[in-house]
């Protein structure tokens, strides 16, 4: 599914983000990237998104090369939800903002309102589209922006940070809701409890290099990643 | 919030509330052609109609409309101290009613209704999608700068020139940032330039009568002038 070799990306300041990744994904599979803030994790994810340009390496998406040509095509394999649902939710109305992606991929307006809808109750949300997205609570945002992405029927999904501002109830129902869904999941997050229930597959990213991969339970006493 | 309060009347239901945002934006623009230059009788006869059919609250609407006041008073003051009191109440006069009407506009119509009415009506997209995206990100930013002050009070600030203008330059890096992240955000779900045009609702029978009822006004109130 996701293929990436000798991933390599610099900051223009000439920081060194990803330093030879080496990494894939197969259909189906959910892997969680753990480790340090700063460690590069939210950058690999935007460079698989070709939101950044690698500097060097590859990355392959269901056999295509991505490249800045390929980009746009290859985007709607991948649906990516950021940290701050805020910077997703950009439109005026909850509806509006879910439906904004099935357009761009050329879909009527009435197509492109039922998939709309047809995301929102997957996320659970149920009424209240007419709303503006900044007077959801961090629980509805994330649902939103997630249908969002459902809307475009991506194969991947990239999370990053999924459960910042969410209370405990507010992940459980992310849990849930990430859960039933059929595609292959990349998430990017420090909560422990969260990636354990989702996740089978975990690696370290540490200074910009993958240094170690297992089960998450694996991974986390590997690396003393908890409080104790 | 007032961003709020005017969004969630713009979501009530009511005769005008109903009707087409091009027609509510042009019978606003006649009322205030009339206001300004004519008689103010009949755009007062106008707003006091309007304020219970669009089922708005009369006291928060009667007060948002004195946040013009600040701004014509200092025009007003200069009419006065010219030895024309007359013009200076007629200054007031106008630019409160002014003001009613435009809340009256924002407050009966959702403000994508009226950006996409603008749209229809030829405005240019790049100025109206630019406007939306001020729209939506300005109480995220007021947010910020409410946190950002409640932060600075916290550590026992004292409002000087040189905190201030270092604040605004963070919130200015943070709204860049912000800007950035979201461009990367349309990117990622498709976005090739333009925000698709919403469907607006078609031009009704009602719709027609209220310009014609608000043309109407407008040449009560040039005659009557006269």
């Amino acid at each position: 599914m996701i293929e990436v070799r000798g991933l390599r990306y610099a900051y223009p300041d000439g920081a060194v983000a990803l330093d030879g990744i080496d990494f894939h994904l197969n259909e189906g599979e959910t892997v969680v990237l753990l480790g340090a803030n700063g460690s590069g994790k939210t950058t690999f994810v935007l460079c698989l998104a070709g939101l950044l340009q690698a500097s060097s390496g590859l990355i392959a998406i269901n056999g295509i090369e991505l490249t800045k040509s390929t980009a746009p095509e290859l985007r709607r394999e991948l649906g990516l939800v950021f940290q701050d649902a805020d910077d997703q939710l950009f439109l005026p109305t909850v509806l509006e903002d879910v439906m904004f992606g099935p357009l761009n991929h050329g879909l009527s307006r009435a197509d492109a309102e039922r998939v709309a809808r047809e995301s929102l109750a997957r996320t659970g949300v149920r009424a209240g589209y007419d709303r503006p997205p900044y007077h959801l609570s961090a629980g509805e945002k994330r649902r939103v922006a997630i249908a969002g992405v459902l809307a475009m029927n991506p194969k991947v999904l990239l999370l990053d940070e999924p459960t910042t501002y969410l209370d405990p109830p507010g992940q459980r129902d992310l849990v849930t809701i990430l859960a039933s869904l059929p595609q292959a999941k990349l998430l990017v997050t420090h909560d422990i409890h969260f990636a354990s229930a989702l996740g089978a597959r975990a690696v370290f990213f540490d200074q910009g290099r993958i240094v170690g991969a297992g089960t998450v339970a694996e991974v986390v006493e590997r690396f003393t990643w908890n409080l104790r | 919030m007032r961003f709020a309060e005017l969004d969630a009347w713009g979501l009530r239901d009511s005769v005008l509330h109903r009707r087409d945002a091009r027609a509510k934006i042009i019978a606003t623009l006649l009322i205030l052609i009339a206001a300004s230059r004519g008689s103010l009788v009949f755009p007062v006869l106008a707003l006091a109609l309007a304020l219970p059919l669009a089922r708005l609250p009369l006291i928060p609407v009667l007060l948002r409309g004195a946040v013009v006041l600040p701004f014509s008073v200092g025009f007003a003051a200069a009419s006065w101290m010219s030895g024309r009191p007359d013009i200076a109440l007629f200054v007031l006069l106008r630019s409160y009613l002014s003001a009613l009407c435009v809340i009256v506009l924002l407050g009966s119509t959702q403000f994508p209704a009226i950006l996409e009415a603008l749209r229809r009506m030829g405005a240019p997209p790049l100025l109206l999608d630019t406007i939306q995206f001020v729209y939506r990100y300005l109480s995220l930013i007021a947010e910020q700068s409410k946190r950002m002050a409640i932060a600075a009070s916290a550590r026992g600030a004292r409002r000087s020139f040189t905190a201030v203008a270092g604040a605004t330059g963070v919130l200015f890096a943070r709204s860049y940032d912000r800007a950035e992240a979201v461009h990367r955000s349309m990117l990622a779900r498709g976005y090739s330039g333009s925000l698709k045009p919403r469907v607006a609702a078609a031009f009704s029978a009602p719709d027609a009568v209220l310009v014609l009822a608000s043309s109407t006004i407008l040449l009560a109130a040039l005659l009557l002038k006269r």
